[in-house]
């Protein structure tokens, strides 16, 4: 589904990785790990098609992927910059961020939002502008579209900063519950993956 | 696609609503500058009516620049833009969506605030509806123009006087065939011929700018 051929990448003038290639079935999970500065970041970006890599390509479904290609109507990219304004509540934040990525006719209902950051553990913040929550809360925010029509490609840059262990775990369990439905998700984190027992990999990043 | 240029443009504008300072300071540029210049040049109604046309359209300009350096700074911060980039639809059309908001939010006040001081500087009545028309036509264009230039320039570290630098230039032609409009106006003059090519100017831009805007933006996200 997902296939990375070849790709390299560079960063003033120094590689960070060259020539890697792997393939992405549904029911995977990819967790990308490796030192500071090691272009995790740099191959989620890569992969998400926000950046092109130095050389190779990325392909969905076996097709490269440019502007406008199919694969942007069926993956959802959380980088460190979550995307959340700070002046909208979390209900607005949800509703402009799937409004320009929701492809679907029928437009979600706002009671969906509410289950979303309900799910997400917000339930009573849906109202308060995000300025006034918490780095973790803000975080949450950005996840609660997991729940949301989510498509089938995740890529996830560090997504349990700032979140407590009640956070973390509601959020191992709606991974492992997506890789088991089919889904993919490519996940840089520092957090042990033990706790996933679902078909994963691992890639390291640097050198060894 | 409708639905998502849709989103944008309500979301921009509640976004306006809630940032009311940065939404006002612009207009109030607008009201200091444009009321230093009567108190310059003295209480003469002739010399006023005479210079009215260029000091409002001096101050349009400059009020827009210092509102369009602003226009993609928070949302290239909190990774807004990355997310437009990554969206299904065009990001021509979701940037688009930005310029619309913009021209509704600062466009409509500076109109009426323009058609005030139309008034206050002596402009005639024919002249004030050639101001109003003018501006109409060379807001919007302003706006997109502008967008093209604050796209380039958010990935640097104070870009505000390079964004000027960049798209003076290119605000030239709609000054000053909108204020040349209106002078011809106040005077009596035939002024249809500058309207025409201002209007043709919009058209211009309105079919090249959102995608100008696109690129550019691209490549300040990389």
């Amino acid at each position: 589904m997902l296939k990375a051929n070849a790709i390299g990448c560079e960063r003033e003038n120094r590689s960070l990785f060259s020539n890697l290639t792997f393939e992405l079935e549904p029911g995977t999970l990819l967790a990308v790990t490796g030192n500071n500065g090691a272009g995790k970041s740099s191959l989620l970006r890569i992969l998400s098609g926000l950046v092109c890599p130095t050389s190779g390509s990325v392909s969905w479904q076996g097709q490269v992927i440019k502007p406008g290609s199919s694969f942007f109507s069926s993956h959802l990219y959380i980088g460190h910059k979550i995307g959340i304004q700070p002046a909208l509540t979390p209900l607005e934040n949800l509703q402009w961020l799937l409004g320009i990525n929701d492809t679907a006719k029928s437009p979600l209902s706002s009671s969906q939002m509410r289950s979303a950051i309900n799910a997400v553990g917000l339930a009573g913040f849906e109202d308060y502008p995000c300025e006034n929550l918490s780095l973790g809360q803000r975080q949450r925010v950005a996840l609660a579209r997991l729940w949301l029509n989510a498509p089938t490609c995740w890529i996830l840059d560090e997504p349990f900063t700032g979140l407590d262990d009640k956070g973390r775990e509601v959020l191992q369990n709606r991974i492992r519950e997506h890789v088991q439905i089919g889904g993919i998700v490519v996940l840089a984190s520092h957090v042990t993956l033990e706790d996933f027992p679902c078909q994963k990999q691992t890639l390291y990043l640097g050198s060894v | 696609m409708i639905k998502a240029l849709v989103c944008v443009i309500w979301r921009d504008l509640t976004l306006y609503i809630r940032h009311r300072g940065e939404w006002a300071s612009p207009l109030l540029f607008f009201i200091m500058i444009a009321s230093l210049f009567p108190i310059m040049i003295g209480n003469d109604p002739k010399t006023l009516s005479k210079l009215a046309p260029f000091v409002i359209w001096i101050c349009v300009v400059l009020s827009l620049l210092m509102s369009l350096e602003t226009i993609f700074r928070s949302d290239y911060q909190e990774g807004t833009l990355e997310q437009f980039v990554l969206s299904p639809y065009p990001l021509s059309i979701l940037l688009f969506g930005k310029c619309i908001a913009h021209c509704l939010a600062m466009g409509f006040p500076l109109l009426i605030v323009a058609i005030l001081f139309g008034l206050l500087l002596n402009v005639s009545e024919q002249g004030i509806i050639v101001l109003w028309v003018s501006l109409l036509l060379g807001i919007p264009s302003l706006s997109i123009v502008g967008g093209i230039g604050a796209a380039l320039t958010i990935g640097l570290q104070r870009g505000g006087i390079l964004l000027a630098i960049l798209i003076l230039p290119l605000m030239i032609p709609i000054v000053i065939f909108g204020a040349n409009a209106v002078a011809a106006a106040n005077q009596d003059l035939p002024y249809h011929s500058e309207i025409l090519l201002m209007g043709a100017f919009l058209l211009f831009v309105l079919a090249l700018g959102p995608i100008a805007t696109a690129a550019a933006l691209r490549v300040s996200i990389e």
